[in-house]
């Protein structure tokens, strides 16, 4: 059993093992218990690229394309939101992908479109910075 | 005063009662005078060292043997040594939530002890407290030892791993009886904790590098700053907008 803090709006803001007394809630925030593990809900949505995840990607202007890979098990399709922009994705190879050009310096933030659903936070929301 | 105070006997001659209070006094006071020491008796009779607490699944605790450093504890005038690990059996935290305080146990003709828990700290000849824990209804934290091993002792708060993502604040309650005299913030990549692991000392957001931890008496306040790239861990070895964090607290 996790529990799930989710935000004023719905959203799931925050996901953990421990128990809900543990934490204190904002304004608006509520709980929710949910009956799975912790590893298991952490990889419901998890976002990589160039094998990296959970922390900042740095790559210089011009370098070849990203290639973001995506793994939501059992998802048919994903929704994804790439700075605003939602792109709906279909499988490839058991996963999903989305190619980024780094020709203009600037940088990437990818999540869940569907955030009631999925978590952005912990491996499910990278960000790419592309430098000049 | 000399110590000690008794001295060999020849084989053979008479032992006077001199011989016998002063090995009597050696053995109770260390040679001193009764107005001037406790027996060692009493001096020793809150003795308690070594002894580590720890979790065991499920809603247990465990004194961990180690046998360099065996946990040893006196009840009841009795000296008591453990000689491997020592568990809480199955059962003892039910109810409401509540404090519970953990007891060594003696048995009449056991030089070791067992474990007991309840929600008075009340001591008797057979029971001493050891620590504490907190029982929240459905599952055990906080587990704190008042007699721990030497060297950095276990934390008092353990958050575990959460989800983290920039331009949040999470709010920890952690139970514990006072201010925390030391937080660390952790951040790691994966939800098991298995990456790297960066103390985090500062976030940044809004054009500035700041630190972001907060504590009270009851609460433990995260900031992750609302620098998508830098806002949950921002250090040499590692910068992130998202992540997981666990908090560590000790009393």
């Amino acid at each position: 059993m996790i529990t799930l803090i989710r935000s004023k709006d719905g959203t799931i803001k925050t996901f953990s093992p421990r128990p809900f007394e543990g934490y204190n809630l904002a304004l608006g925030e509520s709980i929710e218990l949910v009956d799975t593990t912790f590893e298991e809900f952490a990889q419901r949505f998890v976002v990589s690229c160039m094998g990296v995840s959970g922390e900042t990607l740095s790559v210089k202007q011009g370098s070849p394309d990203l290639i973001v890979n995506i793994t939501a098990p059992g998802q048919s399709t994903v929704d994804v939101d790439i700075n605003g922009s939602i792109e709906t994705l279909t499988p490839i190879d058991g996963g999903f992908q989305v190619v980024l050009s780094t020709d203009v310096p600037g940088v990437f933030v990818i999540q869940p479109a569907d955030r009631k659903k999925f978590c952005a936070a912990g491996q499910g929301l990278l960000v790419i910075e592309v430098n000049p | 005063m000399t110590y000690p105070l008794s001295s060999d006997v020849s084989s053979g001659q008479p032992t006077a009662s001199a011989h016998y209070n002063n090995l009597r006094k050696d053995a109770l006071y260390l040679g001193q005078s009764p107005t001037d020491s406790l027996t060692l008796g009493a001096y020793f009779s809150r003795h308690a060292a070594n002894i580590k607490l720890e979790y065991l699944a499920t809603n247990r605790v465990r004194v961990v043997y180690n046998p360099y450093h065996p946990a040893a504890v006196m009840v009841g005038g009795c000296m008591l040594k453990a000689t491997a690990n020592i568990d809480l059996p199955a059962g003892y935290f039910t109810g409401a939530a509540s404090l519970f305080y953990i007891h060594a146990v003696r048995t009449a003709g056991s030089t070791t002890f067992t474990l007991g828990a309840n929600t008075t700290p009340v001591e008797s000849d057979i029971s001493r407290v050891i620590g504490t824990c907190y029982w929240d209804g459905t599952s055990l934290s906080n587990i704190i030892s008042f007699y721990p091993t030497d060297g950095f002792p276990q934390a008092s708060y353990d958050s575990g791993w959460f989800a983290c993502a920039y331009n949040n604040t999470y709010t920890l309650t952690h139970n514990l009886s006072g201010v925390p005299r030391l937080v660390i913030l952790l951040h790691s990549t994966d939800a098991a904790g298995t990456s790297e692991l960066i103390p985090v000392y500062a976030v940044y957001g809004d054009s500035a590098t700041k630190g972001n931890i907060g504590f009270t008496s009851s609460l433990i306040y995260v900031v992750a700053a609302n620098g998508s790239t830098q806002g949950c861990v921002y250090s040499f070895r590692r910068s992130s907008g998202s992540g997981y964090y666990r908090v560590l607290a000790w009393l």
